[in-house]
C-alpha cells in the first residue's frame, strides 16, 4: 500500500500536504508510510479502522460513509473496531450481514459484540467485524469469537494453496 | 493478558497471524506491545518505517499510535501506513 523508496513518482514516507510532521508535538492530520496504490495481483490489501459505530438503522449516512470508504479502497481483509451496536435488538433485515451484504461482490462477514447481558438497548459500546472479500471470501474455513462473549474480537480463518492456514483478528 | 492466550492457540497450531487492533495503548511502548512481542509479533507499519509514525487518534498529541496490525515473523507487508483521517471513514476520530 505504500510506494517504495526507490519509486521517484511516489511521496516518502510520512510526506504529506500537511507541513506539520508527525512527532513535532501538534496533532498531525497526514498520511503516514506513503501514497496508496491500486493493488497487485495476488497482493491481499488488508485495512483496519475504529469506524466509531454503526447507526442504528440502515440507510443512515454515517452508514454510507462506512460503505464508501471501505468499497472505495478495495481492501480485500478489513477489520472494524466499535460496531457500537447490539445486533440481536434488530430485526433481520437490519442485522450486520444482511445490511452490508452488498457492498462487496464476493464477500464474507464475521462479527462479535457484548453477548454476556440481555439485549436491552440497541446502541452498545464495543463490537468488532472483519469482512473477508473477493477470492478472500472463498477461502474462509473457520471463524471464532472471544471466549468471553464480551465481543472484542473476532476471527477468521483462512486456507492457502501451499503451507499453513493465516488466521487474521479484529480486536478492541 | 487476555488477548494472548487465543493468539498462542493458533501460533502453536502454526497458524500465520494478522491482527487489526485498537489497543488503545501506545503501539510504540506499552504492555500490549510487550505481550505481544513476546510472542514473537511485530507490528507492521511501525516495523517498516520506524517509530517515527504519528498518533491514529485525531486528539492524541504525543504521536502514540493506538490502532496497529500485528503480524507472526511469517508474515511481511510489501506496502503500508495510516491514511489521513476521514480518508477511509470519515467523521471518525481514528
Amino acid at each position: 500500500m505504500v510506494n517504495r523508496q526507490d519509486d521517484s513518482s511516489s511521496s516518502a514516507s510520512g510526506s504529506t500536504e500537511d507541513s506539520r510532521g508527525p512527532l513535532n508535538g501538534d496533532l498531525f492530520t497526514g498520511c503516514f508510510g506513503g501514497v496508496i496504490e491500486c493493488k497487485r495481483n495476488n497482493t491481499p490489501k488488508i485495512g483496519f479502522q475504529n469506524v466509531g459505530g454503526f447507526p442504528c438503522n440502515k440507510g443512515k449516512i454515517k452508514e454510507d460513509n462506512i460503505r464508501m470508504g471501505l468499497t472505495k479502497w478495495d481492501f480485500d481483509i478489513f477489520g472494524c473496531a466499535e460496531t457500537n451496536l447490539d445486533w440481536r435488538t434488530l430485526p433481520e433485515e437490519e442485522k450486520f450481514p444482511f445490511r452490508t451484504r452488498e457492498w462487496w461482490d464476493t464477500q464474507h462477514v464475521s462479527y462479535a459484540f457484548n453477548r454476556t447481558c440481555l439485549p436491552s438497548t440497541t446502541h452498545q459500546y464495543g463490537g468488532t467485524a472483519i469482512f473477508s472479500n473477493y477470492q478472500v471470501a472463498n477461502r474462509v474455513i473457520d471463524k471464532g469469537y472471544d471466549d468471553t462473549a464480551l465481543g472484542w474480537m473476532v476471527l477468521d480463518q483462512i486456507s492457502r494453496e501451499k503451507g499453513t492456514n493465516i488466521t487474521y483478528s479484529s480486536s478492541i | 493478558m487476555d488477548l494472548v492466550e487465543p493468539l498462542k492457540v493458533f501460533i502453536e497450531a502454526g497458524d500465520h497471524l494478522i491482527l487489526l487492533i485498537d489497543g488503545n495503548s501506545n503501539m510504540k511502548n506499552s504492555d500490549l506491545r510487550t505481550a505481544l512481542e513476546e510472542i514473537h509479533m511485530k507490528e507492521a507499519i511501525l516495523q517498516k518505517h520506524g517509530l517515527l509514525g504519528p498518533a491514529t487518534h485525531k486528539r492524541n498529541s504525543t504521536s502514540s499510535p493506538i490502532d496497529g496490525i500485528w503480524t507472526t515473523p511469517g508474515k511481511a507487508i510489501e506496502r503500508g501506513g495510516y491514511f489521513a483521517y476521514d480518508e477511509v471513514v470519515m467523521n471518525t476520530d481514528h
